[in-house]
């Protein structure tokens, strides 16, 4: 289905995007950047982290760049004073809701919360740190999961409910409460549904979700070959899917009270999905490496 | 059961529904909703019932719904063939036996009538009751139902709820009938778009325009739903709603379904509402039953289905997404929006979302016309709103009133004001989204826009009243808490910006606040607002905006004074009796010292906390009195008078010499620093004694010849002795304060000179100037300012009153020159211009002046005093007024009427008030306000000038004793914190001055009740021939006792919350 060209203001500048896409789509369709933190492209969007508000012309509302859908004579502003403040705002809210201690931390050097509080310029935070007490889940053989640096952004959620078709993860609670779980608040080493595919690792943003036997700063992470393999994933799964009458995207559509029908039978989602992705040989060997580039001789890791 | 199928069926429904509301025989209905069975309704059916069987008469016992009085519940309506309905009010279960006595003999009990229907307008239909009872007021003349119109709540308290054709009787799903017979969907968008209702959950989108999207939206299902999870604390509309008239949001809804081609509706319930629950789903049941809902509805072939679910209880749900996804099974997050529900709602399919008092509104405008419906409200917000007025007020209930109407009829006419002594201070709307509205802006119409506009918002109607009792600052921590702790998480700001709000304000209310705070706060509120993903966030910070913005003081007291004027945040007060004390004086301890037999502990107790404990004794104001905790067990601690007590006992025997040293003890090392104390009334007294005690050398330099200002030359000899007085002046002496008197400062020593001879000047000089009337006759001999009389009477110089005076005001000026005058043999009249219990007096001095003979007229103003021949004071006339409105002393304003009145009098003394002369301070460099008082740091007490404080009475303009005592002690600390800087050993030198004192932290036993030991007064007829003090004061075994009876609210138990 061909989508309508429609015109539209970015930051003053006159350019053409699809309808149906969001603001952001078509930001980055021309080259624009708009800083974003729950976003990964192929996901759907969650509009969570605010981030990616940007300024509409005409209303004093500011708009998440991530779910709203640009429309025709729409007239955007990506950067003002106000829009800066609140999005160091969000990010320093972040870097005090939880432990976010960098020179301890797996991802320091290739996080996205600590780049983007370098691009935006904080050097401190004005708020009290909340210092919660949070546990680290090292029930997994390969992976561990460390409730002090999440940020809640969902990606693991949703690129193990949209690309894996595990639905391993969840958001437990409400509020400052919330915690992503696995299964049904179980170990993430008994969650069942768990492939150990790895897909949520690589999405995650921080040092929340790595693999075991990394060190500071070794972590590296791709989300963008997640990030390809979700965009594909989702072009795929929904060609396959609309055979039976079914898109992976949006909720099954049923009366209440009925089951909600799973895509995929577990164990073929999983085969599927993992085969796929690929990833842990080759990106783990070159974790290793570049571990070893980056530690030399001072690090002894157990082995 | 009668299935209605044409409107054969419906008209005999009609009919019989209506038998039962106009029997041929007695009909006693109960109000049965939550709020009638919280105060005992159940009890009182099962009583009538009883009683009903007993006697074997034959009465129609029903239950309905509420009738919007909550606070005159349990309410009974009683009509007996032909009469009109009598609502009767607080009927408890033993009086069923005298009501239905009383339906024999005709004659109602009178101390249970409330009001009459003679008839009423259910909209869809109208009701004639019968007429009669001329004694009795109809309802609409009832303050609070006067103004009030009712639509929503057209049938609710009159009709049974679970009765379907008590509802048909009244007009119910006529228009329904209407709509199908018709067919004709899209006429009734129309109609609803016409009407310009407004969808009552709050956001106030219009009704129409999203019916019209769903009934244009294409799909094979659509689903409409009606929010019912109103969670907001202090609302209550819907629940009474739908206890009361659930057929109302039924029939709305079938139309809604008809219209906009949906076949399932969903209500969604808070399960915390089993009441509304249960008769929603009696209701539904019965619509199922007469064919009004289901298959083939009145049969023309519309199938509708309505299911109900119930909502756990979660504040979010409200929101219309995260209501679609609870519904769906999910966790109660919201989704971004777009896709709207109209577009993609339930299940993916197109859904319409109203509040139950939108679904309440649509079969008035379809059977009455949206242009019946638009008379009512303002031209952008028509029809009606019910709120719940709860709080601070003399009325509480369910209030359905026309939109725009201003906020103060809502709390003033219908609520009637605030509880008897106190004053409203602000209004808080649309419960936890909304904002804290403060008294000045009480003339804002309340709709949808001017709510906005102040940073307010609709909501669903909940409207809570405060008043001074209520900390601002708590208020918004309140409701913060509120919102964090129902925050889904989802989106950052609402999450962590509402924690990190909760955090500040917590800080600022246990007084750990700092100056950067409330900026803060500011910044994040205007974050979170602005950038949250849902309506939770997006209003969640507007209590915190609104108070920041209209009750800015009140953080700034938290934070830099650690004063919470309320007395609500428990870590900045010792006990409610301290924080009420202008002085902070650790009351409990000095009552625990005497009560343990150290009356010279006691005394030292008291004399630091308050350095003129004898004078204050007799004439504070003792707010203290209001807060006594014992006051909600028996009667209130009289800590007054024990702390007067204290005192003459120190004053009046050989203890005081020993009592001088040991203070003389406490004073720190000289400092070497000078500072001058301008005027020697309390303030200045004040300031001095405790500049001394801080080691620095002090002169107060006084105008006139002899220290005490207004406590010696205004206050009369009867109330304060000047003897006692003395006695304070000496232990102030007596610790080392100079007096220079006869100086005047500004006149006789220029403000220049003492700058350059002092390090600090603090000046504190009163209001002495009398405010004038313009009066046709002041200029006649004969008419006195109160101040200068009282100084007069002080001096004991002779003024010729004549043998009648009139006096004009109501403060305590007032009181103490009608009792001067009284006792140099006049007759005296106070003429007051309201009533009573508006006067600023304190009420035990009008009822002392009353008991002595003063007579007083009030609702009185002043039109002219007449003179004789002779240019001397002949007679005066008053001009009788009538209160009008609420002014913003929250007082009812007084308006002149025509009659005028005329006494006979020999001499007037004018008491309107006191002012300042202060233009020798504009002279020196120092800025004065608009009011004519000087400018100074709230906190720091510094005037524009380096080196100069002022405080007391000019700079808060004229008040009482212990107000302007406060202020010298406040300064007093200010200036030594300036003069001294810094402590270096982080030991305070104010911290210093106040030694530990051990005595008991045994909290007291259960206590029994007992009476408040009162001052004894000298007979009114004896005291009047004379000077001599009125009030003796208690003897030692009273105040022994009045000791005992103290709770011993500064006690805290040591809980561990973690």
């Amino acid at each position: 289905m061909p989508n309508k060209t429609i015109s539209v203001r970015i930051d003053g500048e006159l350019v053409t995007a699809q309808e149906g896409q969001t603001i952001l789509e078509a930001a980055h369709a021309h080259g624009k950047q708009i800083p974003t933190l729950c976003y990964l492209k192929g996901l759907s969007a969650v509009g969570a982290c605010r981030v990616c508000m940007v300024e509409l012309a005409g209303t004093d509302r500011l708009l998440p760049a991530c779910t709203t859908p640009i429309q025709d004579g729409m007239s955007i502003k990506t950067a003002s004073e106000k829009l800066t403040l609140y999005r160091r705002m969000a990010v320093e809210l972040l870097l005090v809701e939880r432990n976010h201690i960098c020179s301890a931390c797996v991802s320091n050097g290739h996080c996205e919360l600590q780049s983007m509080a370098q691009s935006l310029g904080i050097t401190h935070v004005r708020y009290s740190y909340n210092n919660p007490h949070l546990p680290v889940d090292m029930t997994h053989p390969r992976f561990v999961l460390d409730h002090n640096r999440c940020i809640l952004c969902t990606r693991c959620v949703r690129v193990c409910a949209e690309v894996e078709g595990a639905n391993v993860w969840e958001v437990a609670s409400r509020g400052i409460y919330s915690r992503i779980v696995s299964d049904l608040k179980d170990d993430w080493g008994q969650a069942r549904n768990c492939t150990g595919c790895g897909k949520c690792i690589q999405a995650c943003p921080t040092g929340a979700l790595a693999e075991k036997g990394f060190s500071v700063m070794e972590m590296v992470k791709q989300s963008d070959s997640v990030s390809r393999l979700a965009a594909q994933r989702t072009h795929q799964a929904n060609g396959a899917l609309e055979r039976f009458g079914m898109c992976l995207q949006a909720r099954p559509e049923q009366a209440p009270g009925a089951a909600v029908p799973r895509p995929f039978p577990r164990s073929q989602s999983s085969r599927m999905c993992s085969g796929l992705v690929g990833l842990h040989p080759p990106d783990r060997g070159l974790s290793r490496r570049h571990r070893r580039k980056l530690s030399g001789p001072l690090t002894s890791r157990p082995s | 059961m009668p299935r209605i199928l044409d409107i054969g069926t419906f008209n005999a429904v009609r009919e019989s529904g209506l038998a039962k509301l106009l029997p041929a025989i007695p009909r006693i209905a109960v109000g049965m909703g939550t709020c009638g069975r919280g105060n005992g309704a159940e009890e009182l059916y099962h009583a009538l019932n009883e009683s009903i069987q007993r006697s074997g008469m034959d009465v129609l016992l029903t239950g309905v719904g509420c009738f919007g009085s909550c606070f005159q519940e349990p309410l009974v309506s009683i009509r007996l063939p032909g009469h009109p309905l009598l609502v009767l009010r607080h009927v408890q279960a033993n009086d069923a036996a005298r009501i239905l006595e009383s339906l024999s003999t005709q004659t109602m009990p009178a101390d249970l009538v409330y009001c009459k229907i003679e008839e009423w307008d259910h909209i869809t239909g109208y009701v004639r009751y019968g007429q009669g009872y001329p004694d009795v007021p109809p309802w609409n003349a009832i303050p609070f139902f006067k103004g009030q119109k009712k639509i929503v709540l057209r049938n609710c308290g009159l009709i049974n709820p679970s009765d379907i054709e008590e509802y048909i009787g009244v007009g119910g799903y006529q228009a329904l009938y209407k709509v199908l017979i018709d067919g004709r969907k899209e006429s009734v968008i129309e109609q609803i778009k016409a009407s310009r209702l407004r969808g009552r959950g709050g956001a106030g989108f219009l009704t129409g325009n999203k019916w019209d999207f769903l009934a244009k939206a294409k799909a094979d299902i659509k689903y409409i739903i009606c929010n019912a999870d109103e969670g907001d604390p202090g609302a209550y509309m819907n629940r009474n709603e739908i206890e009361g008239d659930p057929h109302s949001l039924l029939e709305g809804m079938i139309i809604g379904g008809y219209v906009m081609g949906a076949t399932e509706g969903i209500i969604y319930v808070r399960a915390e509402y089993p009441l509304a629950v249960r008769r929603l789903n009696r209701a539904i049941e019965q619509a199922r039953e007469y064919g009004l809902l289901g298959t083939n509805i009145l049969d023309r072939g519309f199938n509708f289905n309505i299911q109900l679910v119930q909502g756990a209880g979660a504040f979010v749900c409200g929101e219309e997404t995260a209501l679609i996804a609870s519904l769906e099974g999910f966790a109660g997050r919201p989704h971004p929006r777009p896709p709207f529900p109209a577009e993609k709602g339930l299940w993916g399919k197109p859904t319409n979302i109203n509040n139950v008092e939108t679904w309440c509104n649509i079969a008035p405008i379809v059977s009455r016309g949206p242009a019946w419906f638009a008379e009512t409200g303002s031209v952008k917000s028509p029809g009606t709103k019910v709120f719940s007025l709860v709080g601070k007020i003399q009325n509480t209930g369910l209030v359905e009133m026309p939109l725009g109407t201003p906020l103060k009829s809502f709390i003033y006419d219908i609520g009637e004001g605030a509880i008897a002594g106190r004053r409203v201070k602000a209004v808080q709307t649309g419960g936890p989204s909304g904002g804290c509205i403060p008294l000045e802006m009480l003339d804002t119409p309340v709709d949808y826009e001017s709510l906005a506009q102040i940073g307010s918002i609709m909501g669903s109607g909940g409207m809570v009243v405060m008043d001074e009792d209520n900390c601002m600052v708590d208020v918004a921590r309140y409701f913060i808490e509120f919102t964090h702790s129902e925050s889904c998480g989802k989106c950052v700001p609402c999450r962590v910006g509402l924690n990190k709000a909760l955090r500040i304000l917590n800080a600022i209310t246990e007084g750990s606040g700092s100056a950067e705070h409330l900026g803060l706060l500011d910044e994040l509120g205007r974050m979170i607002r602005e950038c949250s993903l849902c309506g939770l966030g997006q209003t969640a910070p507007n209590p915190v905006l609104t108070t920041i913005r209209h009750f800015r003081e009140e953080y700034e007291d938290h934070i830099v004074a650690h004063r919470c004027r309320a007395g609500v945040c428990q870590e900045l007060a010792l006990s409610p009796c301290e924080n009420s004390c202008p002085l902070r004086m650790n009351i409990p301890r000095f009552l625990e010292l005497y009560q343990e037999g150290r009356l010279e502990d006691a005394f030292e107790s008291v004399i630091l906390d308050n350095p003129l404990p004898a004078s204050t004794g007799r004439v504070c104001q003792h707010p203290c009195d209001n807060r006594c905790r014992r006051q909600s067990f028996d009667e209130v601690v009289n800590m007054r008078e024990v702390h007067r007590f204290l005192a003459d006992a120190i004053y009046q025997s050989d203890l005081f010499e020993p009592m001088l040293e040991r203070i003389r003890a406490l004073k720190l090392a000289s400092t070497g620093r000078k500072v001058a104390v301008a005027g020697s009334g309390p303030t200045g007294l004040t300031a001095a004694f405790y500049l001394a005690m801080l080691g620095h050398d002090v002169t107060i330099y006084e105008e006139r010849g002899e220290a005490g200002g207004m406590l010696r030359f205004a206050i009369p000899e009867y109330r304060l002795p000047k003897s006692v007085l003395r006695r304070e002046l000496d232990l102030i002496e007596g610790i080392g304060v100079k007096m220079q008197f006869n100086t005047r400062v500004g006149f006789d020593l220029p403000l220049n000179d003492l700058a350059s001879s002092f390090d600090a000047v603090f000046l504190s000089i009163g209001t002495w100037k009398e405010s004038w009337l313009y009066l046709p006759g002041t200029e006649l001999k004969g008419v006195y300012p109160a101040l200068p009389f009282l100084e007069s009477v002080a001096r004991h110089e002779k003024v010729a009153m004549g043998s009648r005076v009139a006096i004009i005001g109501g403060g305590n000026a007032a009181i103490d020159s009608a009792r001067s005058v009284l006792r140099m043999g006049a007759n005296v009249t106070i003429l007051y211009r309201r009533e009573r219990k508006d006067m600023p007096a304190i009420d035990e001095e009008i009822q002392a002046a009353e008991d002595e003979g003063v007579r007083f007229v009030f609702l009185a103003a002043p039109h002219r005093i007449l003179g004789g021949a002779d240019g001397n004071v002949k007679a005066i006339e008053i001009v009788k007024t009538r209160l009008g409105e609420y002014d913003k002393s929250g007082r009812k304003r007084p308006i002149p009427t025509d009659e005028v009145q005329r006494f006979e009098c020999d001499s007037v003394i004018l008491a309107v008030g006191e002012t300042f002369d202060l233009d020798f301070c504009r002279a020196s460099g120092l800025e004065l306000k608009e009011e004519g008082t000087i400018a100074v740091d709230r906190f720091s007490f510094e005037t524009s000038r380096a080196g100069f404080y002022a405080g007391g009475d000019v700079i808060t303009g004229a008040s009482n004793m212990s107000n302007a005592m406060s202020g010298g002690k406040q300064a007093a600390r200010k200036i030594d914190e300036r003069l001294m800087g810094p402590s270096l050993s982080g030991d305070a030198r104010w911290d210093q001055l106040f030694p530990e004192f051990e005595y008991s932290r045994q909290a007291p036993g259960e206590p029994s009740l007992s009476r408040r030991h009162t001052a004894h007064s000298v007979p009114a007829e004896v005291r009047v021939r004379s000077q001599e003090e009125v009030v003796a004061g208690l003897d030692p075994e009273e105040a022994l006792e009045e000791c005992r009876r103290c709770l011993r609210c500064d006690l805290r138990a040591a809980v561990n919350t973690h």
